[in-house]
C-alpha cells in the first residue's frame, strides 16, 4: 500500500474550494481547545493541588480561618453528631484519623440532606465552607472521600460477628 | 459530498441488503469470517460478564450495589488507553512507513477510544454523585481525563477539516504522538495529586490488598470482556475506511476520465 | 424530609437506578455505535454498486 492515489491537491469535489474555509475552521478549533486547556488546568491546579487539608492544618493555619472558601477533610467523630427534631439544620466534630480523642477537633454545622455515606466509619468526610465567627466551621458542601479499597460485604460482617 | 451518485436506488438492492443469516456471521462464501466470529464472541463475553458482576461478585461493604458500576468504569477507563497507544504506536509507524493502513488504525482506535472515554467519564459521574455526593469535581484526575477527551475529540475534528487525505493523516499523527503523554498523566495524577479519587487498582501503581479476590477475578474478566470489544470495533471501523477508500478512489478515476473526455484532443 | 433522613442512615441500598443508569447508557452507546458503522458501510457499499454498474453501461452502451 501507498499513499492514497487520488489524494492530489484537486482530489474531491469541494477540497478545493473549501481549503481556506476548513483552514480558518481548524485554528479556531486549536484556538478553543487551547483556551478550554488553560482554562482547565488553571481551574484544577494552582491552590486546589492538596485540593483539601486535615483539620490539624486547618487549626495551624490561621489565613484560612478569616472567613474564605477552604476544604477541610476528616473523620466524624463518634457521637458528636447533633439535629433538632423535625429540622435540617445539623451540627458535628471532625477529626483527624488516627488521633485520640483528645486530639484536636473542628465543630461543624451545615444545613440540608446529608450524603449517603455520611455516617460510615470508613467514609472520610469533606467540608468545603467558611470559618464563621463563634468558631464554627459553616460548611455548604459535603462530599465523601471512600478508601480506595473494595471489600465483600459477608466477609466484613463475618468478621464483625466473630 | 451528494453528486454524481443521486441516482434513484433500485428496490431490489435493499431487498438484497436485508437478507440475514447466522451461518453468515460465520463463513461467508466459504471462508472464515473473522469480524462475525469476534463479534458473536464479544456478545456472549458481554453477557456473561454482565452475569459475573451482578451474580458473582460480592457487594461491596462500605459503597453497597452502586460499586458494581466499578467493573465497567476500571476496564473502560484501561480500554480507552489500550486505544490511544494503539493510537500511539500506529501514529509512529504512519510517519516512518507512510502506509494507509497504519492511519487508517490510527483513526479507527482514536474514534473508538473517544467512546470508551466518554462512557468512563460518564459512568465516573454517575457513581460520583452518590458516592461523593457531586456528579463532577476539578481534581487533578477528572481534569487530565477531560484533557484527554478532549485531545481526541480535536484529533477527529482536525482530521475532518484538514484540505486533504494525507494531511489529515500526518495532522492526525503529530496529535496521536504527542497527545499520548496525557495518558501517562492520568494514569498518574492520583499518585502525584493526591485527591478524592481512589488509587488505581490495575497496573504498576496498584497496591495489592486494595480489592477482594473475587472482585479482582470479575475485574479482570471484564477488562478482558471490553479488550475483545475494543478489538472488534476497531475491525469494523477499520473495515469502513476501507470502503470509504474504495469509493474515494473510485470517484476520482471517474473524474479524471470525465476530464479527459471534456478535453478534445488530449 | 425527616423520613428522608431516617432512609438514608440505612445501608446505600437506594443506590440502584444509579447502577441501572451507569450499565444502560454503557450498552446503548455500544450498540448505537456499531448501528452507525454497519449502516455507513452498508450505504457506501451500495453507493460503489451503483459506480460500478454505471461504469459498466458507459464502457458497453446497449438499447439506451
Amino acid at each position: 500500500m501507498e499513499e492514497k492515489e487520488y489524494d492530489s491537491e484537486e482530489n474531491l469535489e469541494g477540497d478545493v474550494a473549501t481549503g481556506g474555509n476548513n483552514r480558518t475552521r481548524l485554528v479556531i478549533l486549536l484556538l478553543v481547545v487551547g483556551l478550554a486547556l488553560g482554562y482547565m488546568v488553571y481551574a484544577a491546579f494552582p491552590d486546589n493541588a492538596l485540593y483539601f487539608m486535615s483539620v490539624n492544618e486547618f487549626m495551624e493555619k490561621e489565613e484560612a480561618q478569616d472567613g474564605r472558601i477552604v476544604r477541610v477533610s476528616g473523620k466524624l467523630v463518634d457521637g458528636s453528631f447533633n439535629r433538632a427534631e423535625n429540622s435540617i439544620n445539623t451540627s458535628f466534630r471532625l477529626i483527624d484519623e488516627g488521633t485520640g480523642l483528645g486530639g484536636e477537633n473542628l465543630l461543624a454545622s451545615y444545613v440540608g440532606v446529608l450524603p449517603d455515606l455520611f455516617f460510615n466509619p470508613h467514609s472520610e468526610i469533606i467540608l468545603q465552607g467558611s470559618y464563621g465567627p463563634g468558631q464554627v466551621f459553616e460548611a455548604d458542601t459535603i462530599l465523601v472521600k471512600c478508601p480506595s479499597k473494595y471489600r465483600s460485604l459477608e466477609d466484613e460482617l463475618q468478621q464483625q460477628s466473630s | 459530498m451528494a453528486g454524481t451518485e443521486e441516482i434513484q436506488q433500485p428496490t431490489s438492492e435493499i431487498a438484497f441488503q436485508s437478507k440475514f443469516r447466522w451461518s453468515d456471521m460465520i463463513r461467508v462464501d466459504g471462508r472464515i469470517n473473522l469480524r462475525g466470529c469476534l463479534l458473536l464472541v464479544t456478545g456472549i463475553l458481554m453477557l456473561v460478564n454482565l452475569y459475573m458482576i451482578f451474580m458473582v461478585a460480592p457487594t461491596d461493604a462500605v459503597l453497597g450495589h452502586v460499586q458494581r458500576i466499578f467493573y465497567f468504569h476500571v476496564p473502560l477507563a484501561i480500554v480507552s488507553f489500550v486505544a490511544f497507544l494503539a493510537v500511539f504506536i500506529a501514529s509512529i509507524a504512519y510517519v516512518f512507513r507512510r502506509e494507509t493502513k497504519w492511519d487508517n488504525l490510527a483513526h479507527a482506535s482514536a474514534e473508538i477510544g473517544v467512546v470508551f472515554i466518554t462512557l468512563a467519564l460518564v459512568t465516573g459521574m454517575i457513581w460520583a454523585k452518590p458516592v461523593w455526593n457531586a456528579w463532577w469535581l476539578w481534581t487533578p484526575r477528572l481534569t487530565t481525563t477531560l484533557i484527554l477527551w478532549l485531545i481526541y475529540v480535536a484529533y477527529l475534528m482536525i482530521r475532518s477539516y484538514a484540505p486533504s487525505p494525507s494531511k489529515a493523516a500526518i495532522y492526525g499523527a503529530a496529535m496521536g504522538i504527542i497527545g499520548f503523554a496525557d495518558v501517562v498523566v492520568v494514569y498518574f495524577s492520583v499518585q502525584w495529586w493526591p485527591g478524592i479519587h481512589p488509587t488505581p487498582v490495575v497496573g504498576p501503581l496498584a497496591d495489592t490488598g486494595s480489592l477482594d479476590g473475587t472482585m479482582r477475578s470479575v475485574l479482570l474478566f471484564s477488562m478482558l470482556t471490553f479488550l475483545a470489544l475494543l478489538t472488534y470495533l476497531i475491525m469494523e471501523r477499520m473495515a469502513l475506511q476501507d470502503t470509504v477508500d474504495q469509493l474515494r478512489g473510485i470517484r476520482f478515476s471517474l473524474r479524471r476520465a470525465a476530464r479527459q473526455d471534456a478535453i478534445p484532443g488530449d | 424530609m425527616p423520613d428522608l433522613i431516617a432512609l438514608q442512615i440505612e445501608l446505600p441500598s437506594s443506590n440502584l437506578p444509579w447502577l441501572f443508569a451507569a450499565f444502560a447508557v454503557s450498552w446503548a452507546v455500544f450498540f448505537l455505535y456499531v448501528i452507525y458503522v454497519t449502516r455507513r458501510q452498508q450505504e457506501m457499499q451500495n453507493q460503489i454498486r451503483q459506480l460500478r454498474r454505471a461504469m459498466e453501461q458507459q464502457e458497453t452502451p446497449e438499447g439506451d
